[in-house]
């Protein structure tokens, strides 16, 4: 399959001036933006409230008119029904009848674009699963929690299969869970060549998913480009080791400030409150505890990478055929004993055996050896970021107060 | 138990369903008439039909297409949300009450036309409603909701949004359509089981009077005027008219008028009254037309000559092809029939005066013998009755609704000889109208030399097929009888509209019901996009108040333009002060209110309820005229105006 050439969004002096009765501006929404989507990435729009995402989103879906400026969605006119074919949709809300069932909705989208009867029972059932709504499959959607909605408003943009996905504030009201869920299956849209705009207020979860991202604040684009380009601190480096005694601390310090490097800063992480929530509930699901509200959602729908998009990139190792909830719990339960301990109220088993480190790791360790003067346990891992320079003078005496 | 029949309740739902049409499939054929506890079962039967009616309409919209998705979700929206169902049970229980509403005291043809004529304004006026303040909500909450930006979002046309909704609400209308016109059906069977349990009348009488609400009111006839015997008769009443018109003085134009009535009279025939127009104005056209039809429906005594009234007129239908078809069929039947007993074709066709009771005179013997010997045979008796009463069934009806100029010799009545194609029916005798009592057919309704008639009341003179010629012409003559040794009758008259018509049987009562049905769908189909159209361009309120204005003003538009009419000549005419004023300004909104009313839809030129109650038959030229004219017209440019619109609004607002 040839990628198309064309980018998936692109815009030029685009600007939207609401109006008054009288025809008087009321609004400069957006302001004389250019941006451009590339095929196959995730692009993240970001800015506070007001900052004229969602309106560049309802301009790009021919819902506004521009008051200025050229937009083409997949290379045609935002207005073109038919190139609305190949487009998902997820809007800031869930705009659902909350009179229809999530089989229904879905079956009702479904309809819209065309898909026969027994597609859209395929397609449906799949889709469900993904978002985890099976069980709650015939209940009208007025009933569910607003991350229910959301799940089913994202099973509804995806039912298409569609090229380009445009996902505003997609996990709003969802918990963790569904969030880790919903970024895995951007991810692995993105491994289907998909094109995905996210707009979201969660920066984290932008961080985590994005290729590159928009920051638009007053209806302008203030700032524009790749995640990496944009995040990485350069100037500074962190060393990740296991739990350190007192001495042996001491004894680092002490090597570091031999090699002119002083720590700035010497603790032990904090587990986050994301990882500690995922692993309660991957616990309670293990038990199987009941529950009305959404499960676990299932792998990626099937059908979705069949049609569009660029072609399917390879996964990054250990990233392939991942079910969606394994984002919540990469591995099937974290074997961190004190967790574990702590979850289930039960004195933990005894500790399983670390598996071996790689060549990597093992160069890693020999350079920290060289730095503490003694053997590095073999589970250590760091980030291999070049080393800066020290600022010696100004942190000696700190250091040396450190270790008296 | 309870999650036995949750579990379960699709099946026995559809079980239901199924079982419900089963049972209405006799009703519906008409071989079941309902009486009080058939009513219960078809009325459950009726609102188990609307269930699977709605089933059934949910299953066509199944395909994949755009139009039927958007289409459904307002199917799925009135079912989800109840209103279809309440709806449905709102109108069942206000046309059962209504059934129950006529006394059985009353003459049962009365109680069905009332029944008839508030049921179906009920159904259309509530129908009428609903679809507005559905359809306009339909967009509007969409709107507030939000649903519309997902649903736009798709590969949906705005054309296809609007259609799919229309398309939605027209089949949900067809629904509730369908369970009114088979409550009407039903119910008018209720209202004659009521009647016929409570009547004290006598079974011959009850049966003669149901019968003929049969043949009156729950039938479908067609309805004709007559014509005049010659043309020129019509002009040569214009032209005495206006010589009297003339004499008197009382024209606006009188010399040219009277040099052309002179110019007239030279050339010896009488001209068309169309030639007289240029001269005349409007209003003296009018009137000197309306004087000319008055004479020909007026019968004065011949003394009265003088006053350029006849004492005889003829009236002709005709085009009657279909009943004479009909009839000769019928009749063919019969002497099919009366073959396989052994007469022959050409005796038959002697011995069927005889077995109509027309004539007692045969002058073939062969035909008196075999006669004789039928009518001796229980059997063969009771054969040939058979083979009479479905002759008489197919009958032709005469109301003649005279009006008499004072007071009547015979107490209200006026007496007239009628004469069919030149044949005076002759009049019954005691034995032969006591056969006809028994054998079901009301004698009031057949025709006679001299038939006395109730002054302002219509009547109904039923003339058998075979008195139409074979051109297919029927000329009843009129003429008022001198009572001999009684005061003269007065002047007796009949009003150019309704006052000699003439039915004739076209078909069955359910298929006219729903041809009725049909008009008043293509009516909703109008109401319903103007409510869509309202609701995609302005909030819900004003979207259903401008929409309710516009209905209104559609179905009152032909008493609107009367009363617009009247607006400024009545009262005399002030000449200054305020009063001047303001007689100027109504002439404004006189002509302005008459001009929206000229090109505005007018619900009232097709209206199939008056026909229903007088059993009139819901012509499908009518049916198209209000599909071309309200259907296409109205709700097309309606449609195309609200599209043009749509498409240019944003649909999203100011989010910043």
């Amino acid at each position: 399959m040839v990628a198309p050439t064309e980018p998936a969004f692109q815009c030029i002096g685009l600007s939207k001036v609401f109006r008054d009765f009288w025809l008087r501006p009321r609004a400069h929404a957006v302001r004389n933006i250019d941006l451009t989507i590339r095929r196959g990435e995730v692009f993240g729009l970001l800015g506070p409230n007001g900052s004229g995402k969602s309106t560049t989103i309802k301009l790009m879906l021919g819902l506004l008119h521009p008051t200025a400026g050229k937009i083409a969605v997949l290379g045609r006119g935002p207005r073109d029904v038919e190139n609305k074919r190949r487009i998902g949709y997820l809007p800031e809300e869930s705009y659902l009848y909350k009179y229809l069932t999530p089989r229904e909705t879905l079956d009702f989208y479904g309809k819209l674009f065309g898909l026969s009867p027994a597609n859209r029972r395929v397609r449906t059932d799949m889709l469900l699963e993904m978002v985890g709504l099976t069980h709650a499959a015939d209940r009208p959607v007025g009933e569910f929690s607003k991350g229910m909605q959301r799940k089913v408003g994202l099973a509804q943009a995806l039912i298409n299969d569609p090229e380009f996905l445009i996902l505003d504030e997609p996990t709003s009201g969802m918990d963790p869970i569904a969030i880790a869920e919903t970024k895995e299956v951007i991810q692995q849209l993105r491994r289907h060549g998909k094109t995905v705009l996210l707009c979201s207020h969660l920066l984290s979860e932008v961080e985590d998913v994005c290729d590159r991202v928009a920051i638009m604040y007053g209806g302008k684009v203030r700032l524009e480009g790749a995640m990496d380009d944009l995040l990485t601190v350069r100037n500074e480096t962190t060393v990740s080791l296991p739990a350190l005694s007192g001495d042996q601390e001491a004894q680092m310090r002490q090597a570091l400030g031999a090699q002119g490097f002083i720590p700035r800063e010497v603790k032990h992480p904090r587990l986050t409150l994301e990882k500690l929530f995922l692993d309660v509930i991957s616990s309670a699901r293990t038990e199987g505890l009941d529950t009305s509200g959404a499960v676990a959602g299932g792998k990626l729908a099937e059908f979705l990478g069949t049609t569009g998009g660029l072609p399917a990139q390879p996964p990054p190792a250990g990233a392939q055929a991942a079910p969606l909830n394994a984002a919540a719990h990469p591995e099937p339960v974290p074997a961190d004993p004190m967790l574990m301990e702590l979850v289930s109220g039960k004195p933990s088993a005894p500790a399983a055996p670390q598996p071996k480190p790689s060549p990597v790791e093992i160069a890693q360790d020999a350079v920290l050896d060289n730095l503490t003067g003694k053997a590095a346990t073999p589970a250590a891992k760091s980030v291999a970021a070049p080393p800066p320079k020290p600022n010696a003078s100004a942190d000696q005496s700190v250091l040396n107060d450190l270790l008296g | 138990m309870l999650n036995v029949f949750l579990r379960f309740r699709g099946v026995l739902f559809r079980l239901s369903a199924v079982l419900a049409v089963l049972a209405a499939v006799p009703f519906l054929a008409g071989t079941v008439r309902a009486d009080r506890g058939l009513t219960v079962v078809l009325t459950a039967c009726i609102m188990i039909g609307l269930f699977a009616l709605l089933q059934g309409t949910k299953w066509l919209l199944r395909p994949g297409t755009p139009m039927f998705g958007m289409a459904g979700s307002v199917v799925q929206e009135a079912i989800s949300n109840h209103w279809v169902f309440w709806m449905g049970a709102y109108l069942l229980a206000a046309l059962l009450g209504l059934a129950c509403l006529p006394g059985t005291t009353e003459r049962l043809d009365y109680a069905e036309r009332f029944f008839l004529q508030w049921a179906q304004l009920k159904v259309e006026v509530t129908l009428g409603v609903f679809t507005l303040v559905f359809a306009a909500r339909c967009v509007s909450s969409e709107y507030a909701g939000r649903q519309i930006h997902t649903n736009l979002s798709k590969p949906v046309s705005r054309f296809t949004y609007l259609a799919g909704k229309w398309l939605g609400i027209m089949l949900v209308n067809t629904v509730l359509a369908v369970v009114a016109g088979a409550a009407i059906y039903a119910y008018t069977g209720t209202i004659e089981a009521r009647w016929v349990a409570d009547s004290k009348l006598s079974a011959e009488a009850q049966l003669a009077d149901r019968q003929a609400t049969r043949r009156e009111v729950l039938s479908a006839r067609f309805k004709a005027t007559p014509g005049m015997e010659r043309t020129d008769v019509l002009s040569g009443y214009f032209l005495e008219r206006l010589e009297t018109m003339v004499a008197s003085g009382n024209l606006d134009n009188s010399e040219a008028v009277a040099a052309a009535v002179a110019e007239a009279r030279k050339a010896g025939t009488p001209p068309a009254p169309e030639t007289f127009q240029p001269l005349l104005s409007k209003r003296d056209y009018a009137n000197c037309m309306e004087l000319a039809t008055g004479r020909w429906y007026t019968l004065g005594l011949p003394e009265e000559q003088a006053t350029l009234l006849e004492p005889s007129q003829v009236y002709v239908f005709p085009g009657l092809f279909g009943p004479l078809a009909r009839g000769k069929a019928v009749r063919q039947g019969v002497v099919v029939q009366l073959g396989s007993l052994g007469l022959s074709a050409e005796d038959a066709k002697d011995f069927l005066p005889l077995l109509l009771l027309q004539t007692n005179i045969c002058n073939n013997p062969r035909v008196i013998v075999w006669g004789k010997k039928a009518y001796a045979d229980p059997k063969m008796r009771e054969q040939l009755e058979a083979m009479r009463i479905s002759l008489l069934a197919d009958r032709l009806q005469l109301v003649l609704n005279p009006h008499a100029a004072g007071q009547t010799p015979r107490e209200g009545m006026a007496e007239l000889r009628v004469e069919v194609n030149g044949h005076p029916l002759m009049p019954l005798r005691a034995a032969e109208r006591q056969a006809m009592h028994k054998n079901g057919v009301r004698v009031d309704a057949i025709a006679t030399g001299s038939r006395l008639l109730p002054v302002g009341q219509p009547t109904t003179l039923e003339i058998p097929f075979e008195r139409i010629d074979d051109s297919g012409c029927l000329a009843v003559r009129l003429t008022r009888v001198v009572v001999n040794g009684q005061t003269p009758q007065p002047t007796i008259s009949f009003e150019s509209d309704g006052g000699i018509t003439l039915y004739g049987p076209t078909g069955p009562f359910a298929l006219n019901l729903g041809a009725a049905m049909s008009v008043m769908l293509v009516k909703m189909g109008f109401v319903a996009m103007l409510g869509l159209v309202c609701g995609s361009l302005l909030s819900f309120p004003v979207a259903c108040m401008v929409a309710v204005g516009i209905y209104a003003f559609a179905a009152c538009a032909g008493g609107l333009a009367d009363a617009f009419d009247d607006f400024v000549t009545l009262g005399r005419k002030p000449t200054e002060g305020l009063d001047f004023y303001l007689m100027w300004a109504k002439k404004i909104i006189r002509i302005c209110m008459s001009t929206i009313l000229k090109v505005s839809p007018d619900f009232e030129a097709y209206d199939a309820r008056t026909l229903i109650v007088d059993g009139v038959q819901v012509s499908w030229a009518m049916f198209a005229r209000c599909a071309a004219t309200l259907g296409l017209l109205w709700t097309g440019g309606v449609a195309l105006a609200g599209w043009f619109l749509f498409e240019r609004r944003e649909i999203a607002r100011v989010i910043v």
